[in-house]
């Protein structure tokens, strides 16, 4: 048989059980806000990111800035290829950077192209420095100049 | 194919290489080229000052005295007169006695071969090309009919002569095709369309020397004239000089310039602003083509080329450096 005093002990000691745990559970928490290690690095409170998080949207923001500089550069080599194609059929520029300046153009119109075109004027440039030539004087029937008078 | 039916001649008059070109020929062409020939042939007679016996050597060689003269040297007296008040005497038939005291008395062939400076002439040439202002009266000729007065100074009228001498070819050529040139070396008629239609291509040649025209011009029914210092320059006792004179200091003028182009209706008038024009300056040349609103190219000593506004429109082509 158990004794009443001894049962009426084993109640208070299960009574205070879910005290002391609510107590440490507090002291927990306050030791959390107070802990600088143990809060968000953002003042705003509203970003969650991690360091992995945010390297990873950095480097997304670098390859976005490269696509667009990789497509500006093929925009200008495509006009570059045009122009170094209008001197070679002009007679300014050497058969090598008219033949590859012309097989740019037909490529024209894809990423592919603008690849193409940049090689090609990088090719024609080696060969011959691209110079956009002054138009030939027009055919003339007669010359006005100085003169002997009597 | 193509056959050619233009009538071309070539002769040499005045000093110069003359040519006369008709394109796609009327009927009575052939006789109208002979008409320009025989008006040239006129000039170039009566108006030289290196034939003692023309009509301009004896009356210059009496200047004060009244002369019954052929009609075409009356014209042009009376011509170079309208000119020269025109110009307010800037244009001044008068300094072909500078020329004259600068050995430029013959033609210009025999200046370069001869030993020029060593003659003994009335004119200091050092105190005359120092260039101060030369008070110099208007010039007033008198003619009446065929019969002038040179008003006391012997006259040089061997630029406008050859504007004239031009301008009554292309009188004569009025009718004789579809298109007429003539070219009398520096001064220039072109009439129609020109061989292609759409206007003669005239190359403006450069001063300097280049073999590169400095301009091509598109021109229909205009004269085309050129004063330059490209070739009738020589040295007179070490004095560098040339054919175009300023008649306010009687020495070489148009400091700057080495040519002078001016597009005109008139081929005479082309040539009176040709040289006008050039004796103004490369200062000053601007201001005053706009000022008369005259077609005109220039080229500096330096290879500058200026354009007025007035001759934009005739310019097909313009060399680039």
């Amino acid at each position: 048989m158990t004794d009443p005093t001894t049962a009426a002990r084993r109640v208070a000691a299960l009574t205070l059980i879910p005290t002391s745990v609510a107590v440490f559970g507090a002291g927990l928490a306050w030791a959390n806000s107070h802990d600088p290690y143990a809060s968000s690095s953002s003042k705003s409170g509203t970003s969650s990111q991690t360091p992995d998080d945010q390297l990873a949207a950095a480097q997304a923001k670098v390859d976005d800035a490269q696509a667009k500089l990789a497509k500006l550069q093929a925009e200008v080599d495509g006009r570059n290829a045009d122009q170094a194609n209008q001197s070679a059929a002009a007679g300014g520029a050497s058969s090598a950077a008219q033949s590859a300046a012309g097989a740019a153009t037909t490529a024209a119109g894809t990423k592919a192209t603008a690849q193409a075109k940049a090689a090609a004027v990088a090719k024609a440039t080696v060969a011959a420095p691209v110079v956009v030539a002054a138009p030939p004087a027009p055919k003339v029937q007669t010359v006005t100049k100085a003169s002997t008078k009597p | 194919m193509t056959v050619s039916t233009d009538l071309a001649v070539t002769f040499t008059s005045m000093a110069s290489d003359i040519e006369i070109r008709v394109v796609d020929p009327a009927r009575g062409a052939q006789e109208a080229v002979d008409r320009a020939v025989a008006e040239i042939d006129a000039i170039a007679t009566h108006l030289t000052r290196f034939d003692p016996e023309s009509a301009l050597s004896k009356a210059n060689r009496a200047p004060d005295a009244w002369h019954e003269v052929p009609a075409v040297l009356a014209d042009a007296i009376s011509a170079a007169h309208s000119a020269h008040r025109v110009t307010q005497g800037l244009f001044d038939p008068r300094v072909g006695s500078t020329l004259a005291a600068w050995g430029y008395d013959k033609s210009f062939e025999r200046i370069q071969t001869e030993a020029v400076g060593t003659t003994s002439w009335d004119i200091d040439i050092h105190r005359t090309l120092r260039g101060a202002p030369v008070a110099r009266a208007t010039w007033k000729p008198t003619i009446t009919g065929t019969v002038i007065h040179l008003g006391g100074s012997p006259i040089d009228l061997g630029g406008i002569g050859k504007g004239l001498a031009v301008r009554h070819a292309a009188a004569a050529l009025a009718d004789a095709g579809r298109s007429v040139l003539v070219d009398a070396g520096g001064d220039e008629w072109l009439a129609g369309p020109g061989p292609d239609g759409d206007g003669w291509k005239v190359g403006v040649e450069d001063p300097l020397g280049r073999d590169e025209h400095v301009l091509v011009l598109a021109v229909t029914d205009l004269g085309v004239a050129t004063s330059s210092i490209a070739r009738q320059r020589w040295t007179v006792r070490g004095v560098p000089v040339h054919h175009l004179v300023d008649p306010r200091t009687q020495t070489p003028g148009g400091a700057g310039l080495a040519a002078v182009t001016v597009l005109h209706p008139d081929p005479a008038w082309a040539e009176v602003w040709s040289k006008t024009l050039y004796l103004t300056g490369a200062a000053d040349i601007a201001a005053s083509a706009a000022a008369r609103d005259l077609a005109a190219a220039w080229v500096t000593v330096d290879g500058e080329i200026g354009l007025s506004a007035a001759i934009r429109p005739f310019v097909l082509w313009q060399v680039t450096r």
